[in-house]
C-alpha cells in the first residue's frame, strides 16, 4: 500500500486547495452573496484575461525565465487594436496577438542571440512598450467609437470562452507537444538539454513570441472591456501574472508547472479580490491579502528537497 | 495508510493554517437590511483627496440611511473593471464611480447599463453627454476645471507673479486638460508670462518634486517667480524641491484639492499660498444624486461642474472651521428630491458662510 506523504499531497495540489480554501471562507461568511452562480459567473469573466496572460508567462516561467515586459505589451497591442476597431471592427482583434508576437519576438531574439539574461530583457521592454504606446496614442487614450463590433470580445461571456480555449490548446501544446517537453527540459537542466542536441535557441525564442502573443490577445480584449486603447493600462498586471504563475503552483526556477495550475492560480486571486469587495472590506488590505496568499502558497509548494540554496 | 509527517508537511499545514486565519480575520460586513445600496469605486484609497472625499461621501450616505460599498481601484483600469463587476454582482442598487481614466469610462458605463442599473460619473468627464444612445449614465458631476485653473493663475497674479511655470496633469485626461486651459485664460487675462509648463509625468509628490528640479535648474534665480501646479499632491513636492534650492523666497506656489499638508502651509503664511478645492464632496454629491435615481428622481441637471472654493491665508480660518473640523454646515436631506422635492440643487454651494 503506497504510503500517503502529506508534505507531497500539499504541495501538488497548493493551487486547488488554496481555491478551495478562498471560495470556503467567503462562501460561510457572504452566503448569499457570493455563493450564487451569477457571482461565481462574475469571478470567471473577471479572470479570463488575467488567465490568458499568465498562460503565456507559464511557458516562459517552466523554461526557467522570467518575463516582466507582459503588462506594457498588453498596452501597446491594446491601443494598436482600438486605433483600428473603428474602422475593421471586430476584426482588428487579430492585430492584438499580433503586435504581441512581434514584441515577443523581439525579447526572444535579444535573449537568445545578445545572451542578455530574461530579466534584464523584459525589463528593458516593459520600458520601452510602454513608451512605445505613449507615443502611439500621444498620451491620450484610443477611443473606440461606441458602435464599434470591437466590444463583442468585452461582453460575457465571450472573455470566458476565449480563455477557456486558450487553456485548452496551451495545456495540450505543453503537455502533449515536443515543443512542450523541451520547454520543461530546459527549465529543468539546460546544459544537459543542449548537449542531448534539443535546439534550445529556438524553443526560447519561441516561447518569448508566444507569450508576447498571449500578453497582446490578453490586452486586445481588456481593451474591449474598457472601450478604449489606453496608454496607462496592464501597468504592474506582470507581477499578478507572476503571482498566478507562481500560485499555481509552477516554481519561479522552472522545470515544472502546469496551465491548469496557472489558471487556478488566476482564479484563486480574482476570487480574493471578488470576495473582498463583496464584503466590503477596503481595497488596501485586499493588496495585503493578495501578498500573503502569494507567500503562503510558495511556502506550501515549494519543494526544499531539490532546491538546496534558496536565493 | 500511513501518514509521513515531517517538518515539510507541518510547514505546509501551517501555511494552510495562516490561509484560514486571513481569510476569516478579513471578515467586516456591515448590513442593513432593505436599504439602498450603493457601490462607489475609485482610482485610489491612497491620495488625501479621496480620503477626504470617501469620508463626506459615507456622511451623506449615513444621513440618507443608504448603505454604501467604497473600493479603490489602485490606479488599475482593469481592477475597476472587476471591482464593478463583483460590486454589481453583490447587489448594489446604484454606482457612483470614478473612472481611473476617460479610456475606461465607457467600459464602466456599459457595464452598468448591461445589469440595467443607474450610474452615476464622478469627476472625470468619459467624454460624451448622459443621454447619449450607446451608453447612457445618470449624471455627470465634477469641478469646473477650467475655472480652477484659472483661479490658480489669477490668485498667484494677484499676489504679484510676473513670470510662472506649470506643473500639469497626465496628458490624455480631461481634467488636466481643462486646468490647464483655465491656466492659460488666467495669465492671458492677468498679463503674466508662462514661461515654461510641463507635465509632471504623474500627480504624485515625488512627480512634483523631481519636475521642479528639472525647472529650478532651467530656470536660474530671477527667472521665475511663481508655480501653477494641476494639484496639491505636485504642489507639496515642487515646494520641497524650491525650499532645497533655497528658492523660498522669490517663488510662490499655488494648487489644487485643498490637502491637509497645503492647508498648514498657508495657515503658516509660507510661500504655498492657494489652493482651491472642496470638489472632494463630489463624490458625496455623486451619492446623493444616485440615491433620488433609486428613489425615482431623474436628476435635475445631469451634468454639474462644481466652482470652487479658493482658501488663501485670509478666509483660512473660517474654511477650516466649516468644511474640515466638521461635517459642512448643510443638511444634506435638504439638497435631495427624495426628501425635499422643492430643492433647486441637488448640491450644496462650496462657500465659506
Amino acid at each position: 500500500m503506497a504510503s500517503f506523504r502529506l508534505g507531497e499531497f500539499l504541495s501538488r495540489y497548493v493551487a486547488y486547495l488554496a481555491l478551495i480554501a478562498v471560495v470556503a471562507v467567503f462562501g460561510m461568511l457572504s452566503p448569499d452573496r457570493f455563493l450564487t452562480f451569477g457571482n461565481l459567473g462574475v469571478i470567471l469573466q473577471n479572470s479570463a484575461v488575467l488567465a490568458i496572460v499568465a498562460i503565456g508567462v507559464t511557458f516562459i516561467i517552466i523554461g526557467g525565465s522570467i518575463d516582466l515586459s507582459v503588462g506594457s505589451v498588453m498596452a501597446l497591442a491594446g491601443a494598436v487594436a482600438a486605433s483600428f476597431a473603428g474602422d475593421w471592427g471586430a476584426f482588428a482583434i487579430v492585430l492584438a496577438p499580433l503586435v504581441g508576437l512581434a514584441l515577443g519576438a523581439i525579447n526572444g531574439a535579444i535573449f537568445v542571440l545578445a545572451r542578455i539574461p530574461s530579466f534584464v530583457v523584459s525589463l528593458g521592454m516593459l520600458s520601452i512598450a510602454r513608451g512605445a504606446t505613449i507615443i502611439f496614442t500621444g498620451g491620450s487614450p484610443v477611443s473606440i467609437p461606441l458602435t464599434s463590433s470591437y466590444e463583442i470580445f468585452g461582453i460575457p461571456p465571450m472573455p470566458f470562452w476565449i480563455a477557456a480555449g486558450v487553456a485548452v490548446v496551451m495545456g495540450a501544446l505543453l503537455a502533449f507537444t515536443t515543443f512542450g517537453r523541451y520547454t520543461f527540459a530546459i527549465g529543468g537542466d539546460e546544459e544537459k538539454t543542449r548537449i542531448l542536441g534539443v535546439p534550445v535557441d529556438k524553443v526560447k525564442f519561441a516561447m518569448f513570441a508566444l507569450s508576447g502573443a498571449l500578453a497582446g490577445l490578453g490586452g486586445g480584449i481588456l481593451t474591449s472591456q474598457l472601450g478604449s486603447g489606453s496608454p496607462t493600462v496592464g501597468t504592474g498586471f506582470e507581477l499578478l501574472a507572476i503571482s498566478a504563475v507562481v500560485i499555481g503552483g509552477t516554481p519561479l526556477t522552472g522545470g515544472s508547472g502546469s496551465i491548469l495550475g496557472t489558471v487556478v492560480g488566476s482564479l484563486v486571486i480574482m476570487t480574493l479580490a471578488n470576495g473582498l469587495v463583496i464584503m466590503g472590506v477596503s481595497s488596501n488590505v485586499q493588496t495585503v491579502l493578495t501578498g500573503l496568499v502569494l507567500i503562503v502558497a510558495v511556502m506550501i509548494s515549494i519543494r526544499r528537497g531539490k532546491l538546496r540554496i534558496i536565493k | 495508510m500511513k501518514f509521513a509527517t515531517n517538518r515539510r508537511a507541518v510547514i505546509r499545514l501551517a501555511g494552510l493554517a495562516v490561509a484560514l486565519a486571513t481569510g476569516l480575520f478579513s471578515a467586516t460586513s456591515l448590513t442593513y437590511a432593505d436599504s439602498v445600496k450603493i457601490g462607489v469605486s475609485i482610482p485610489t484609497l491612497d491620495n488625501p483627496f479621496w480620503v477626504n472625499a470617501v469620508k463626506f461621501a459615507e456622511h451623506a450616505a449615513k444621513e440618507l440611511g443608504v448603505e454604501l460599498t467604497v473600493v479603490g481601484a489602485d490606479n488599475r483600469e482593469d481592477k475597476q473593471l472587476a471591482d464593478v463587476q463583483s460590486m454589481l454582482s453583490a447587489g448594489v442598487n446604484a454606482l457612483v464611480v470614478t473612472p481611473q481614466s476617460t479610456a475606461s469610462a465607457p467600459g464602466l458605463i456599459k457595464l452598468a447599463n448591461r445589469a440595467n442599473l443607474p450610474i452615476v460619473i464622478v469627476d472625470r468627464y468619459p467624454g460624451f453627454d448622459p443621454k447619449n444612445a450607446d451608453a447612457p449614465y445618470v449624471a455627470f458631476i465634477g469641478p469646473n476645471d477650467v475655472t480652477a485653473g484659472r483661479d490658480i493663475a489669477q490668485f498667484l497674479a494677484s499676489q504679484g507673479a510676473k513670470k510662472m511655470v506649470g506643473i500639469g496633469g497626465l496628458p490624455g485626461s480631461s481634467v488636466a486638460e481643462g486646468r490647464e486651459k483655465g491656466l492659460r485664460e488666467g495669465v492671458a487675462a492677468s498679463g503674466v508670462e508662462l514661461v515654461q509648463y510641463v507635465s509632471g509625468g504623474g500627480e504624485s509628490e515625488d512627480n512634483g518634486y523631481q519636475t521642479m528640479q528639472n525647472l529650478l535648474s532651467a530656470h536660474p534665480a530671477g527667472s521665475i517667480d511663481s508655480v501653477w501646479c494641476y494639484n496639491d499632491a505636485l504642489c507639496l513636492g515642487a515646494f520641497r524641491a524650491i525650499k532645497q534650492a533655497g528658492r523660498s523666497d522669490e517663488i510662490k506656489l499655488g494648487g489644487m484639492d485643498l490637502v491637509p499638508q497645503v492647508l498648514e502651509l498657508i495657515e503658516q503664511k509660507t510661500n504655498m499660498v492657494f489652493s482651491t478645492g472642496g470638489h472632494w464632496l463630489q463624490l458625496g454629491f455623486g451619492v446623493m444624486i444616485a440615491y433620488d435615481k433609486v428613489k425615482g428622481h431623474d436628476p435635475i441637471n445631469d451634468v454639474v461642474r462644481l466652482d470652487l472654493l479658493g482658501v488663501n491665508s485670509a478666509n483660512f480660518a473660517a474654511f477650516k472651521q466649516q468644511f474640515i473640523d466638521n461635517a459642512p454646515p448643510y443638511d444634506v436631506k435638504e439638497y435631495t428630491l427624495t426628501n425635499n422635492p422643492a430643492t433647486k440643487s441637488q448640491t450644496f454651494p462650496l462657500a465659506t458662510k
